[in-house]
């Protein structure tokens, strides 16, 4: 039974990171390639949860599958939108500008979903097939967080291939080590940044529409999140892909394990994990020294 | 002789004044007592405070056809909080001081309802509160504070006998880390353990309020094999509770008690998602009254807005109504008078009868549960198979009521 629950509260941890890493990664792919800090990442991770209620409130069939196609088009097009009309303008200003810029964006975002979905809170149903429980051992175990497990790896490994493996990778890699040289090579740069951030737009809003099916959908819900993939990236290592993944993963850990080892300080474990890394490493656990 | 052309407006805005007087209702000739509402208007909570306004709205409209208050109109001054005692409480002193109003109704938000308290304590204006936070009653009572909600004791302790009249022994409990939460989770033990000693309380989980992720918990519940389970979760935690809760099968493995889970708004976002079976309470509900009083209220509201009335339009709603019975019997809108007759007023409401107890100023009243069900005509979930406990059982005993008071 013990061993069983524990394993449970592993993978339980696991799903949570998995999440978070997805939101993580679009935020340190913009640190590290555009130097970008940019608060306004929750707003895809909200706008992701939204598409994916729409496409189920219109009722088609197949929702979740159609749903994630809808999701990859919606938040592609806003960041897009997003990346040309709000912070191109801003790349030569210093970078408190586009700091309060993507504040701003927050906040109207979260205006902006009021209007167009109303006040009350939405829900979205797991699909069909991952509504119950899988029995792991002689405990529960939910078949959508497994099925959440799934998703992510394969899309963690796919954004591996996609960095590592692929001119558009390779060009990334190179923007974030020298952009001047790139842009001296012919390369056309503001383009390529321009996918860099559609790509992390996307990213997020995958992982808003995967955590949907487990919260509610609301105005706002992007800014938790948002925090703790900060909490991720420093971890991690500014920059750093791989230091987000395993950042999320450690961070998810805690946060489910931390419930039932010290339930009164579990709020601020994340916090505690990032002060001592902070200290220890403050470049994070895979970022370089500066 | 041709008539000028100032002459030709002055006639035409004579004769619409004329035709703006024949068709307003009752010319009044006293002043209007202004009633001052607040409530969250704008963010996340504005669906639930638009309801109470609501309420309010119709209660005015309902004295307001039959005469007024003492042949005054009563006029509604609705504004918004935002959730957050500051601002609530730069609202009551505009309402106070710009707007004269005789009576705040509100707000919601239990820290605001207390700031705001200590501000018509100290100008003597009536407030009615929104909120159910035990305090107010309690510690915090004062002279000019009435509430008409029920409040956080009244509902757990009803909880906790439905807890024994189901007769299950073991039980655990979670609920939002913060005062409210902690409260009900609290009442209910402990009412649970004096009517019931041989219950045990198999254990407790605290998340934090705005707790994404309830996985832990769940394992944690679903292994100290309780039978029955006491949820203090509220708004969007408890969707997301329940939606976690159903994922890892807890649904299936104990019996649930939702406090204050008949919100229509939680009901409504769940939909099929929502815990059929399982019992829930609401501090005030549609269906479980099938008095003429209750049948005339739920269709007016019906009409008037296209919604059923849920909590807290029944709050604010009687909450006005309270107060103009108070001040036709006191004959005056006066607070010191108007308090007076509050003190053991009895009235008919669309719950039931309710009086304010003098010694701590709560209204005693009932606690309503019900099973959650899907039944026609409703769109979204509702509660039937009630079972309401009677209010000398659920209020709490004087001598731990009314401290502010004495």
């Amino acid at each position: 039974m013990d061993a069983w629950f524990w394993a449970a509260q592993v993978l339980n941890g696991i799903a949570i990171g998995i999440i978070l890493f997805l939101v993580a990664a679009g935020l340190t792919l913009l640190l590290g390639v555009m130097g970008m800090l940019n608060l306004a990442h929750g707003a895809f991770y909200m706008v992701g949860a939204y598409a994916l209620y729409s496409v189920f409130a219109s009722g088609v069939a197949g929702w979740y599958g159609l749903g994630f196609l809808a999701v990859i088009a919606a938040t592609a097009l806003v960041g897009a939108l997003l990346e040309r009309f709000a912070l191109r303008p801003l790349y030569d200003r210093p970078p408190g500008y586009i700091l309060l810029a993507t504040f701003a964006l927050v906040l109207i975002f979260d205006d902006l979903v009021l209007l167009i979905w109303g006040r009350a809170y939405k829900s979205v149903p797991p699909p069909a097939p991952f509504e119950g429980a899988l029995q792991l051992g002689t405990v529960p175990f939910p078949a959508y967080y497994a099925l959440i497990i799934l998703v992510g790896v394969l899309l963690t490994l796919a954004l591996w291939l996609l960095l590592q493996r692929t001119a558009f990778g390779r060009l990334i890699r190179a923007l974030a080590t020298d952009r001047e040289m790139v842009a001296a090579l012919g390369v056309n740069v503001s383009r390529s940044l321009r996918m860099v951030y559609v790509l992390s737009a996307v990213l997020a809003g995958i992982g808003g529409a995967m955590a949907a099916p487990l919260r509610s959908i609301s105005s706002g819900m992007g800014v938790e999140v948002v925090i703790q993939s900060f909490v991720v990236v420093v971890i991690g290592g500014l920059g750093s892909i791989w230091g987000a993944f395993i950042g999320a993963l450690i961070l998810g850990q805690f946060s489910a394990l931390g419930i039932l080892l010290v339930p009164r300080f579990a709020v601020a474990i994340p916090y505690l994990v990032l002060v001592m890394i902070l200290i220890w490493r403050p470049y994070g656990l895979f970022g370089t020294r500066v | 002789m041709r008539a000028t052309r100032r002459q030709h407006l002055v006639g035409t805005g004579l004769v619409l004044l004329g035709v703006l007087m024949l068709a307003s209702p009752p010319a009044w000739a006293a002043d209007p007592v202004k009633i001052g509402v607040l409530a969250p208007l704008t963010g996340v909570y504005s669906i639930v405070g638009d309801r109470g306004v609501k309420g309010v709205e119709l209660a005015a409209a309902e004295i307001n056809a039959a005469g007024g208050i003492l042949g005054r109109p009563v006029e509604i001054i609705a504004r918004d909080d935002e959730t957050n005692p500051e601002v609530a409480l730069r609202q009551v002193r505009r309402l106070m001081l710009q707007d004269k109003v005789a009576a705040v109704i509100g707000p919601l938000h239990g820290g605001a309802a207390i700031a705001v308290s200590n501000e018509t304590k100290r100008s003597q204006v009536l407030q009615f509160p929104f909120a159910a936070v035990e305090d107010l009653t309690t510690v915090n009572c004062q002279p000019f504070l009435w509430r008409i909600t029920a409040s956080a004791s009244q509902t757990a302790r009803g909880g906790a006998e439905l807890a024994k009249r189901l007769g299950l022994t073991s039980w655990a409990t979670i609920s939002s880390d913060f005062s409210y939460g902690r409260s009900v989770a609290n009442y209910f033990v402990e009412h649970l353990k004096d009517i019931n000693p041989s219950v045990t309380i198999v254990t407790q989980a605290w998340p934090k309020l705005g707790e994404e992720d309830f996985g832990a918990y769940i394992n944690e519940i679903i292994k100290s094999q309780a039978k029955g389970l006491y949820v203090g979760l509220f708004a969007a935690d408890l969707v997301r509770f329940v939606k976690q809760a159903k994922a890892f099968g807890l649904l299936d493995r104990m019996t649930v008690l939702f406090d204050s889970g008949g919100s229509h708004e939680v009901l409504k976002t769940l939909g099929d998602d929502a815990p059929f079976g399982h019992w829930a309470s609401e501090r005030y509900n549609f269906l479980a009254s099938s008095s003429e009083v209750n049948r005339k209220f739920v269709e007016a509201f019906n009409k008037k807005y296209n919604l059923y009335p849920d909590m807290i339009v029944y709050d604010g709603y009687a909450s006005l109504k309270f107060f103009a019975a108070a001040a036709e019997k006191a004959k005056s809108v006066e607070p010191r008078k108007v308090a007076a007759a509050l003190a053991g007023l009895r009235l008919e409401t669309p719950k039931g009868v309710v009086w304010l107890r003098p010694e701590d100023h709560q209204a005693v009243q009932p606690t309503i549960w019900g099973k959650v069900q899907k039944a026609a005509p409703y769109t979204f979930p509702i509660l039937t198979d009630f079972v309401i406990v009677p209010a000398e059982r659920v209020t709490l005993p004087l001598d731990r009521s009314g401290q502010g008071c004495r």
